[in-house]
């Protein structure tokens, strides 16, 4: 059996550092030098790929998909078969947490699928206007989706966030 | 009850005063605690020096009393001192409102004008809600989190416009101190009435663990709240978590506003078991959330 986690979210959001750390192979990415100034020499154009064995039967593949609209092509492929989905936007950035309410519509995420908002690029702590916007993001949705502060660099992070998706898949049931 | 005692003294008398603590530090019905902060103790026990024999006594940094330490510091003088301030020291009325649910309430009432002002010892803290801001004219830490939860404290609202926020040195967003106010307070619910059967708790947005202090068990908790309510009794049962855990969880939530009260109307049913999942028992193992 296979499963999907998408993770979503901006460029040099953390997708590509997130599945590094979550993958039990080497990820494939599909890193290019980045023709924009956009904070970092590589920038991911398709996907990042990896996947978990999480028993002899059972694997989890890990998505990195970009979040803009205009890569919904690549969010078709992600959606089928989709157990969870993480979504990564950067602190301080308008623009990367506008995306949500497409997101949220477009993978048809209710309260019955397990999802996480992380919140990256917040060493100082998340600031709170950004926490503020996203819950009210979330409003008209009526959804009561987990909002972290993270670093996608770090096990602590990473283990927070699976551990959330594990907790709500399991009271889900 | 508990009195928080530190000193200035150091070497032999220092280590009479800590030893003797470790020793026994429970007089009735009070029990004397030492920190290694002078500023934030109820007494503090140092020495005058001016005099030609120095000479200890203990000052009440509240009311700027001194006790006398006869004839010197030795294990006998200090315990006689320890027991005078046991039956010197007003107790915490537990009648009167509790500083977590005078911010509580303060937290979940409405549009206000107002701040709420506390007092303790010489301190003060402002709450303003509008801002979603403390202000805190000392150290924001373990110490004062520990003094608001066990001494008599003052507390007022005061109007929003004639308030200075200049005098105060430190700030910290509201939820984040309120959670950790709450954080560390396990004995107890701050408002026993939440535990009665006609009275559930409802997650209405998760805490940010990724900034507050947690344990794993905390995950579980909200993953549960935040899908329906539950009574204090029905989540003991389903979680299978110690009161103590239950407690630290709802206070700090609670007093953070993440968690609500509402009248529970629904009557209680036996928790629903899981289905054995393999793939979520193989997450779980790999990881190591119980």
């Amino acid at each position: 059996m296979h499963k999907k986690v998408a993770i979503i979210g901006s460029v040099g959001s953390g997708k590509t550092t997130m599945v590094e750390q979550l993958s039990n192979i080497e990820p494939l990415n599909t890193d290019v030098q980045a023709t924009e100034k956009i904070g970092k020499e590589l920038t991911t154009v398709g996907i990042d790929y990896g996947w978990l064995a999480v028993n002899d039967e059972i694997t989890l593949g890990l998505y990195g998909v970009p979040g803009q609209k205009k890569f919904s092509v690549v969010w078709d492929f992600v959606k089928q078969g989709l157990w969870a989905v993480i979504i990564l936007v950067k602190n301080n950035d308008p623009n990367s947490y506008q995306q949500i309410p497409h997101l949220l519509r477009y993978f048809d995420i209710t309260e019955h699928m397990p999802c996480v908002i992380g919140i990256t690029h917040a060493d100082h702590g998340c600031d709170q206007q950004t926490l503020a916007a996203i819950r009210s993001t979330l409003e008209p949705f009526q959804l009561n989706i987990p909002t972290y502060t993270i670093d996608p660099r770090t096990h602590a992070s990473v283990q927070l966030i699976m551990q959330t998706l594990i907790s709500i898949g399991e009271e889900s049931q | 009850m508990e009195i928080l005692v530190s000193t200035s003294l150091k070497g032999r008398d220092l280590a009479i005063i800590k030893s003797l603590i470790n020793i026994n530090n429970i007089y009735g019905d009070t029990q004397i605690v030492y920190t290694d902060e002078n500023t934030a103790c109820q007494f503090l026990i140092t020495q005058d020096l001016k005099r030609q024999r120095p000479s200890y006594y203990a000052l009440n940094q509240l009311n700027g009393e001194k006790i006398n330490i006869t004839p010197d510091l030795n294990p006998q003088s200090v315990r006689n001192l320890f027991s005078a301030l046991a039956n010197s020291v007003p107790a915490k009325q537990d009648s009167s409102v509790s500083t977590e649910q005078a911010i509580l309430d303060y937290c979940s009432s409405g549009v206000s004008s107002n701040n709420l002002l506390i007092e303790v010892f010489d301190e003060s803290v402002m709450l303003d809600k509008t801002k979603q801001l403390l202000y805190s004219t000392t150290s924001i830490n373990s110490n004062l989190l520990m003094q608001l939860h066990k001494q008599a404290s003052r507390v007022k609202l005061i109007e929003r416009e004639a308030t200075d926020t200049k005098s105060y040195a430190y700030c910290k967003p509201l939820e984040l101190f309120n959670w950790e106010l709450g954080y560390c307070h396990d004995d107890q619910l701050i408002d026993e009435a939440f535990k009665a059967s006609d009275k559930a708790f409802k997650q209405v947005t998760w805490p940010n663990y990724g900034e507050c202090e947690f344990v794993q068990e905390f995950i579980k908790l909200s993953s549960i709240l935040c899908k329906r309510s539950e009574t204090y009794t029905q989540l003991l049962k389903i979680s299978g978590y110690e009161a103590h855990t239950i407690n630290q969880f709802l206070n700090a939530t609670l007093i953070a506003g993440h968690v609500i009260v509402i009248d529970n109307h629904r009557p209680a049913i036996k928790p629903l078991k899981h289905r054995h999942n393999p793939f979520i028992s193989g997450l779980k193992r790999l990881f190591a959330f119980n």
